[in-house]
């Protein structure tokens, strides 16, 4: 019944969008730890992490517990992290545990570059 | 005025300090040993008894002062050391809620203000407003042991309805499943209300809950309890008692035992029958340590209906001072259909009584075991299901997956789907984690339970449980690795309506309930 997670990471200019596919728990850590030491930060001068949840079913608290220690990792080493695609429900439990402290929520892809690209411009 | 205010300020610590206390002890219970447990709730009682005379006392002093032309009482510098007036003998006269403006002697206030129990018309004084504050925080407090019940299990199902006169009533209702095999309904009636209510409602709900899980029949269950509260020996007490009424029933056999102290007799009902009254008599509890209760035994007939109540229902007085009384009760329930829900059968006598736009002293409390084995076309409406999981990490997704097609197919308009499977999930994977440690040999069993208006889902390991509240007090592990464990009893905490733990000889037991949106809007 769980369903692996799976990633699809796609650069662009000033970071990473990360796609990611199955259910975001315990057993997704191992997969999401294999993929980049995120606490060496992106690489490559990147900035920017977009975590696309559009495909993700299921989330729970060991998940999200994984999200924030990312966005963590990102705000020491100065990447900023954004999280896309996420239903209502799970923006509600990102509340509540206060993942939104490190990550800004963006309805898709696109609205989260529109920011980034005006972050970049400095406005 | 600065003694009042300090005295109130006391008052109202103390008397959340108490409801804290008496909040952590309902969940200490289920970590207790049962006489621990006992003994807690007996040390509640006594603190409620007392100090809520104590905060009665300095409101009652400061009601007596003397008014001026226009009603209202000077702003006298200070409080009297010594009460300028007698008390209330029978501890049954307390500060209403929710206002700090004095009311003119012998002025009624409306029925939708909040009012003070007993004859007078007391009404919080100036100067009092951290008093009231604290018994709003008390209301919820209360409002939150007492979840409410629209309970199904078997071919058996139960609900109750409460309204309350002020805002911190005296009625109590509960209904607890035993080993999936019985429910236990409680039903009773403190004396007076505010304060003193806001502290013995919470206090007897958990000697209640903590009794039950000993054992014995509602007979043995009463004189247990009524020895703990005769002997608090409490002037209030002694003088009018607590009503209480207890069934157990054996869901299966459809098999009612019930005993009352003091409570008003209940009835049984069918659908196209006159009702017949239960014989019940004996004292309230706290008035005679010796008291022996009787039990009565009945099997239930399908389609039949146990009625519990309150006299608030009886004695609610409409505008020209007559009764509801026992007769009217009685035609309403001679003419209850087969068909019509018992929630809605309760809204609407509850409604009705409203609709006489009489001052209500009293609260009202209605509480109604339905036995439908056997009825056509009744059984069908029954939701349950159970699962039982090996502990191994991840099992808490197959049951997920099949909760959440169960709540999308039969509660979908509840709109609770995602905040039920988000806590039932959180709390296998805590029970298979931390209660039974991975270990494949232990199971997680899970029981969901639907009711028209409500869920009730357990989850129960074979571990020796926690302290939540511990855990829910821990601040956040600053430390990478760790952050963010311990989030699902967070979540737990904020998407539940009402949950609470208990422990009994299986292992422990994390109960939920979630009411239905559709319903509340």
């Amino acid at each position: 019944m769980n369903s692996m997670l799976e990633l699809n990471i796609v650069p662009f200019d000033a970071g990473l969008s990360v796609t990611l596919k199955g259910d975001l728990d315990q057993q997704a850590e191992q997969k999401i730890r294999s993929v980049l030491d995120w606490e060496d930060g992106l690489g490559e001068g990147r900035r920017y992490l977009i975590l696309n949840l559009h495909e993700v079913n299921f989330i729970n608290s060991a998940g999200m517990a994984l999200l924030i220690r990312i966005a963590r990792a990102g705000r020491k080493k100065g990447f900023h992290t954004f999280v896309c695609g996420a239903s209502a429900h799970y923006q509600k439990l990102f509340r509540m545990v206060g993942l939104t402290e490190y990550v800004m929520l963006y309805p898709d892809d696109y609205a989260a570059l529109q920011r980034i690209e005006a972050l970049e411009s400095g406005v | 005025m600065g003694k009042l205010r300090t005295r109130a300020r006391k008052a109202g610590a103390a008397f959340a300090l108490l409801l804290a206390g008496a909040a952590a002890g309902w969940s200490a219970a289920a970590l207790l040993p049962h006489d621990a447990a006992a003994a807690a709730a007996a040390g509640l009682l006594a603190a409620a008894a007392g100090a809520a005379g104590w905060a009665a006392n300095a409101v009652i002093r400061r009601k007596a002062r003397p008014r001026g032309a226009d009603g209202l009482r000077p702003d006298e510098p200070e409080e009297p050391e010594q009460p300028k007036h007698p008390e209330q003998p029978n501890g049954r006269e307390h500060a209403a809620l929710g206002s700090a403006e004095a009311a003119p002697s012998g002025e009624e206030p409306p029925a939708s203000e909040p009012v003070a129990s007993g004859g007078g018309s007391s009404r919080m004084p100036g100067g009092a407003e951290p008093l009231a504050a604290e018994l709003r925080l008390a209301l919820e407090v209360q409002r939150k042991w007492q979840p409410p019940v629209d309970l199904r299990l078997g071919p058996c199902r139960v609900t109750a309805r409460s309204r309350q006169a002020a805002e911190v009533g005296g009625d109590l209702f509960d209904a607890v499943v035993l080993d999936d095999a019985v429910v236990a309904v409680l039903i009773g009636d403190v004396p007076g209300k505010g304060l003193q209510a806001a502290f013995m409602v919470p206090a007897l709900l958990l000697l209640f809950r903590s009794e039950v899980k000993r054992g014995g029949g509602p007979a043995e269950l009463l004189g247990r309890m009524n020895r703990v509260l005769a002997g608090l020996s409490a002037e209030g007490l002694t003088a009018v008692g607590v009503t209480l009424g207890i069934g157990l029933l054996d869901v299966q056999a459809g098999e009612m035992r019930y005993a009352g102290a003091g409570h008003p007799a209940p009835y049984l009902a069918m659908p196209g029958a006159e009702p017949r009254q239960l014989d019940s008599s004996s004292l309230p509890l706290g008035m005679n340590a010796e008291e022996n209760y009787r039990e009565t035994v009945f099997r239930f007939a399908p389609g039949e209906r146990f009625v519990l109540y309150t006299d608030g229902i009886i004695e609610d007085a409409g505008p020209d001072g007559e009764m509801y009384g026992f007769d009217r009760l009685e035609a309403e329930l001679a003419d209850w259909a087969a068909d019509v829900p018992a929630a809605d059968w309760m809204e609407r006598l509850l409604d009705s009584q409203e609709s006489r736009e009489a001052y209500r002293r009293d609260d009202r409390t209605l509480l109604i075991v339905e036995y439908t084995a056997g009825k056509a076309g009744r059984r069908t409406e029954l939701r349950e299901r159970s699962w039982r999981v090996p502990s191994v990490p991840g099992c808490e997704r197959s049951v997920a997956a099949e909760l959440a097609a169960m709540l999308r197919e039969h509660w979908s308009e509840s709109g609770r789907t995602d905040d039920i499977v988000t806590c039932v999930a959180e709390a296998v994977m805590n029970a298979a984690e931390h209660g039974n440690g991975f270990d494949e040999t232990k199971t997680v069993t899970i029981q969901a339970h639907f009711g028209h208006a409500i869920m009730v889902c357990r989850v129960r390991d074979e571990g020796p449980g926690f302290d939540f509240a511990a855990r829910l007090a821990g601040g956040r592990a600053e430390v990478d690795n760790e952050y963010g464990r311990g989030w699902g009893l967070r979540l737990i905490d904020e998407l539940t309506d009402y949950w609470m733990t208990t422990r009994d000889q299986h292992g422990f037991c994390v109960e939920m309930y979630f009411l239905s949106h559709h319903r509340q809007s």
